[in-house]
């Protein structure tokens, strides 16, 4: 186990290092400067712009510089917020983004599990049809949509919760359903899906021949067995929802990095992208790691390091 | 099972608890006090005037800073820290006088140091100051800027703590214009060296001098106040305690923050505009602003005049404005926007308009088109409109196309709406057929915008070219700067040329439309440079 | 002898009341009683029976012939025909006098005939109603579902392909090879899409093929890692090993095996692909470089609708209803589907 993870763990150094350098590499293919006034601006001061950040070496002495930097945990400062560096700037920003993000992951799974589980049970009948319909429903709307129809409906006609703006629970209500129906729907129906495969199989047969009471058949052997499938969605899923979802920042007006992290690669915001990127890639990668241990918990047949030959 | 769902239930009433409690905690706000809710559509990036750039730290240093002058209705000049300014006969030296009575929110007071400071910050290369071509005219400014002369040889001079002088290389007719503008203000030394690199990135790390102080900016939040201050110099004037900025980049949410009576201003999309235009609050500002065509003259098909005007002339700007915008933009009458310069009570718009330039004419645009493809030899044209990816840029390039398509026979349009970056890039390598380019001007004079097209200039980027154009806008800078009357003809006359030989196509002047409260009082609103100043703002009754 | 059962149960039953039957009418204890069919037949059967499923299907086809077979009709020339005097004006179907449906918008609490109040002269009708250009929305709706389903389509054939085949080679080499192909994963998961979107419109215009190009790079690699994770667990089935242990090439484990287990995981996360694709594509739209107009999509207009929903609530219920009525057909499909051919749910 502690190779294995020792292994695993260098290899997700690995993979961050080629993400960092492909990444750098991309962005700097991409057109245009950094400055905001650009527009404004002479070729002549924009060269002497370029010299002042450094943006005139070659490009792979720039990737140099930056590693050397994020050796330092210097991530360099960002530009769309001038002096601003891009660690306080993720860090004021994250939070936010980072709360609703497991709240709608937590809101999703726990009514999907519930959703999904009452549909296998109850499943070919109309309960099976309705919950089956109302989390295609979920899923194909998209959460801008609901986002308006929520903020409309709940928040401006019936004045229950606040329309927009960050400052309490109350303000992440409205936005946590609207990302969380996303993962609700998914989750139910892979729920559904999962058990419904085990509630036919010998040993479910076998565990009522036994006696054992339906709640302690779905909770001990058919749930157990449907989440293998779930888990591979939900960490890739929860490290994405939470570094931010634009839209739903944006109608919300939530302090978040989601839609920063959008307008800092349309502006060229060289090191808040490649800030936000790690970010979201060291996440990915650790939930990938996490996932492929709690496999090996979940089912001792799935050996840890998957190596037979 | 029932275990979990009555851990559904359970949750769901603590859910409603939550909200209701919620709801109880939040008390209306007060009624009458001094205190407005305004909404911005953007975060604020900085607040060190230096190296601001956009529109929201533009707002915020003209509320918290003073200059030497404040700029007032139609870009009044008023007075600000200077009480008298002395011109030399020769136009090129100004002397300030500047007030013993205003300090900045350090106690320290604010003196002519800090002006000869703040310049030279700006301009030194080091800083990295986006707006530092402004400087340009001062003198050695340009030299400083690029790094070829020290900061000390700038033409501006602390005589004593209270007095300013301000020595020009060459006649600037705009000069006490630029003085108005964010980028001239003084900037504490003293605050700038205790907080440097983190100097202007919080309201903490800040010193004001003007008429508010700005609080609860942490630098990359979304909202933040405006709070009276009580070492302003003029402070008897300021009637407002306090301005609460929100940003939602939403307009419908503003919207609705609005109508729920959370905001007493917002800006409105221009479908919002089409649906409120009439109701109360409605309020339409104006920018300086242009958005015009650049066509590509690298290419033959562009170069053909007729072309141009043909394509030109298809464009119903009026029903553009009314029905696609809606939002109070007007047709443009030429390159120059109305209500920017007047002379004589004549507006520059009026003067340099250009009819045939501008209207639509379907008719006499059919015919010029199959003239030119004749004259290029070809008998259709394809060609990329390129634009920004805005909703309104998407709905203009839309327009156009169907404008073009419709009525001139052989004509593709294909549109290219890509991100702002992507779009400067592609216009400065000539990357376009036709371009739909936008210019907002930072002080109120025509040469702003006139600029832009003489013949070696980076921003005609269509690489249009005419001696006469060009000598005219040299003369309005050299030879006549001096003469206001003759000044003004060349500048006039340099638009119609530019006009009639349609080197660029104006379309529209920008204006975006608001709902503000009707007991907000004494909002000024200017339409270039800095657009608010909230100094004589007030909540009236209710 | 009838009579004598009824009447007493425990009545005695002798050996005399049995009789042999003769030997040639012995069952065949190894014949199969109903008639033989493939696979596909056999899936197919079960798909007949399930009535959802058939509706669906029916809504599906309808949908794809209407809007590809609206080619001639909706093409570049018809939607770049804009008439700004029609802008935004609410549905108006002949004949029918319903709040909603005669040309009537609901206006600070009053309902207005917007025909009328725009001066739009008598029998000018639009069922759908029009955009802020004056454009026939039922129009644009069409040309639009033709857009998603293609971009639908597309993510779809890249999930099916790179994805199932990645997922399996990956769970079922193990190893090294599992190794390397799940860090390529976690790679291109985590290059940021809107970059390489970005990047292609150097190359390209933005359009379709940006937007595909950026399906085909980023789209399949959740579909890769469900289908590992259910390979690594299938794998150790005593079918899989023994399959194995007869000698059967990897390749047709896979196929016979592997692929028919996996199907409701493939189908379900196929059902998934396509919203997320047809969502990309909108968002794509959102920040400015997706389809470029007079070309629309369902994601367009539904990014459109949303901005104007207090005012001109149809232009976002319209679109969205087409795309829930899309979505909820292929679901109800994609279950009937799986439950033809997963072979655990044939019974």
């Amino acid at each position: 186990m502690k190779k294995y993870l020792a292994k695993r763990v260098f290899y997700m150094a690995l993979t961050l290092f080629l993400v960092a350098t492909i990444t750098f590499f991309l962005m700097k293919l991409m057109p245009g400067t950094p400055y905001s006034n650009q527009e404004k601006m002479t070729p002549e001061q924009i060269q002497i712009m370029n010299q002042q950040y450094g943006l005139d070496k070659p490009v792979w002495m720039q990737y140099l510089m930056y590693l050397g930097g994020m050796l330092h945990g210097d991530m360099g400062t960002s530009f769309q917020f001038s002096n601003q560096p891009v660690s306080y700037l993720i860090a004021t920003r994250i939070g936010a983004s980072a709360q609703l993000g497991i709240q709608a992951m937590i809101f999703g799974v726990f009514f999907g599990i519930i959703l999904g589980s009452i549909a296998a049970i109850n499943r070919n009948t109309w309960v099976d049809t309705l919950v089956t319909v109302l989390s295609i429903i979920g899923k194909s709307v998209p959460n801008f949509v609901l986002a308006v129809l929520l903020q409309y409906y709940i928040a401006l006609k019936l004045g229950i919760l606040p329309i927009a703006d960050w400052g309490g629970f109350s303000y992440t209500i409205l936005p946590t359903i609207a990302l969380g129906v996303g993962p609700l729907a998914e989750t139910a129906r892979f729920i559904r899906t999962g058990m419904v495969d085990v509630l036919n199989s010998d040993y479910i047969e076998l565990a009522r021949a036994k006696g054992l009471s339906k709640f302690q058949i779905v909770y001990h052997h058919a749930l157990r067995n449907s989440l293998i499938p779930l888990i591979t969605l939900i960490g890739p899923y929860t490290v994405s929802l939470m570094t931010g979802s634009m839209v739903i920042e944006n109608i919300f007006s939530i302090p978040g990095i989601g839609e920063q992290f959008v307008k800092s690669i349309t502006t060229n915001d060289y090191p808040t992208i490649m800030g936000v990127t790690m970010l979201f890639s060291a996440g990915l990668v650790a939930v990938i790691l996490l996932t492929d241990i709690i496999y090996g918990i979940i089912d001792p047949r799935i050996r840890l390091a998957g190596n037979e030959d | 099972m029932k275990l979990a769902k009555v851990a559904a239930a359970g949750s769901v009433a603590a859910l409603c608890a939550l909200m209701l409690g919620a709801c109880g905690s939040k008390a209306s706000d007060s009624a009458s006090k001094q205190v407005l809710n305004w909404n911005e559509s953007a975060e604020l990036p900085t607040m060190d005037l230096s190296k601001a750039t956009d529109v929201v730290s533009f707002d915020t240093l003209n509320n918290t800073m003073e200059g030497l002058y404040r700029l007032g209705k139609d870009s009044k000049i008023e007075p600000g820290i200077a009480t008298k300014t002395k011109v030399s006969s020769d136009g090129l030296t100004y002397t300030f006088t500047l007030r013993k009575d205003d300090k900045w929110s350090n106690g320290d007071k604010v003196t002519a140091k800090d002006f000869v400071y703040s310049w030279r910050r700006t301009l030194d290369p080091k800083t990295n100051s986006q707006y530092a071509y402004l400087f340009e005219g001062i003198k050695n400014a340009t030299d400083v800027m690029n790094g070829k002369k020290s900061t000390k040889e700038v033409g501006v001079k602390a005589d004593g703590d209270y007095k300013l002088v301000v020595t020009l290389d060459k006649q600037i007719p705009y000069f006490k214009l630029l003085m108005g503008f964010p980028v001239f203000f003084p900037q504490n030394q003293k605050t700038v060296e205790k907080y440097g690199s983190k100097y202007g990135t919080a309201s903490k790390y800040m010193c004001y001098d003007g008429p508010f102080n700005l609080t609860k900016w942490t630098g990359t939040n979304l909202s933040w106040s405006l709070k009276k201050s009580d070492n302003y110099w003029d402070k008897k004037s300021v009637k407002l305690d306090a301005i609460n900025f929100k940003v939602n980049k939403s307009n419908s949410t503003a919207y609705n923050l609005y109508q729920s009576g959370k905001l007493d201003a917002t800006s409105l999309s221009a479908e919002q505009a089409k649906q409120l235009k009439g109701q109360s609050g409605y309020t339409v500002r104006q920018a300086a602003s242009a958005f015009y065509f650049q066509y590509n003259q690298t290419k033959p098909e562009f170069q053909n005049k007729k072309i141009r005007q043909a394509i030109s002339m298809v464009i119903d700007r009026k029903e553009f404005v009314n029905k696609v915008l809606g939002n109070g933009s007007i047709p443009a009458k030429g390159l120059v926007s109305s209500g920017l310069a007047t002379r004589n009570g004549k507006d520059f718009a009026d003067a340099s308009y250009v009819k045939d330039g501008v209207t639509v004419n379907i008719a006499k645009a059919k015919k010029l088109w199959a003239e030119g493809l004749k004259e290029i030899g070809k008998d259709s044209l394809t060609f990329g409109l390129l634009s920004d990816d805005t909703d309104i840029a998407k709905k203009t390039t839309e327009f156009i196309q169907s404008a073009i398509e419709s009525n001139l026979k052989g004509a593709k349009v294909e549109c290219a709406n890509v991100p702002f970056k992507t779009r400067l890039n592609r216009t400065n390598q000539g990357q376009f057929g036709i371009v739909i380019s936008a210019w907002g001007a930072d002080f109120a004079d025509p040469i702003s915008f006139l600029d832009m097209f003489t013949s070696n200039n980076s921003y005609n980027a269509g690489k249009w070219k005419n001696a006469q154009y060009d000598n005219l806008i040299e003369a309005s800078k050299s030879t006549d700067a001096g003469n206001a009357a003759k000044r003004w003809d060349d500048l006039v006359n340099a638009e119609k040329i530019l006009i009639q030989e349609q080197g660029i196509s104006p379309l529209y002047q920008q204006a975006t439309a608001w709902m503000v409260k009707p007991k907000v009082k004494g909002v000024i609103y200017n339409s270039a440079g800095a657009n608010y100043n909230f100094k004589n703002t007030y909540v009236s009754g209710n | 002898m009838e009579e004598n059962l009824k009447l007493d149960p425990e009545a005695k039953v002798s050996p005399e009341d049995f009789q042999a039957l003769p030997k040639e009418e012995e069952l065949d204890a190894e014949k199969i009683a109903a008639p033989s069919l493939t696979f596909t037949q056999d899936a197919w059967r079960r798909l007949k029976k399930n009535k959802g499923a058939v509706i669906s299907l029916f809504v599906i086809i309808v949908m794809i012939v209407v809007a590809f077979g609206s080619t001639p009709f909706i093409n570049h020339d018809t939607l770049v025909k804009s008439a700004p005097k029609y802008a935004n004006l609410p549905a108006k179907i002949p004949g029918v006098d319903i709040n909603g449906f005669n040309g009537k918008l609901k206006q600070g609490g009053v309902w207005v005939d917007q025909y009328k109040a725009n001066n739009i002269p008598e029998g000018t009708y639009f069922v759908l109603g029009t955009d802020y250009l004056g454009h026939s929305l039922a129009q644009r709706i069409i040309y639009g579902t033709k857009v998603s389903l293609i971009v639908a389509l597309v993510a779809t054939f890249f999930d099916l392909t790179i994805g199932v085949s990645y997922g399996i080679v990956s769970g079922w080499k193990g190893g090294m090879v599992d190794n390397v192909m799940q860090r390529i994963i976690e790679i291109i998961s985590s290059i940021p899409s809107l970059v390489i979107v970005v990047l292609m419109l150097l190359v390209f215009k933005p359009g379709m093929t940006s937007i595909i190009l950026a399906i085909a790079i980023s789209s399949w690699t959740t579909m890769a890692r469900m289908i590992r994770a259910e390979t690594l667990q299938l794998k150790s089935q005593e079918y899989v090993l023994a399959a194995r242990t007869l000698g059967e090439s990897p390749i047709k484990i896979a196929m016979k095996h592997l692929v028919p287990n996996l199907s409701s995981i493939i189908i379900i996360q196929t059902m998934y692909t396509i919203p997320s694709a047809i969502f990309f594509e909108a968002f794509l739209s959102f920040i400015g470089i997706g389809i470029s107009a007079p070309e629309t999509s369902l994601g367009v207009l539904l990014n459109d609708g949303q901005k104007n929903f207090q005012f001109l609530p149809y232009q976002m219920w319209y679109p969205a209803i087409v795309l829930c009525v899309l979505m909820i057909s292929f679901n109800l499909l994609g279950d009937g589907l799986r439950d033809a051919f997963d072979p655990k749910t044939r019974r």
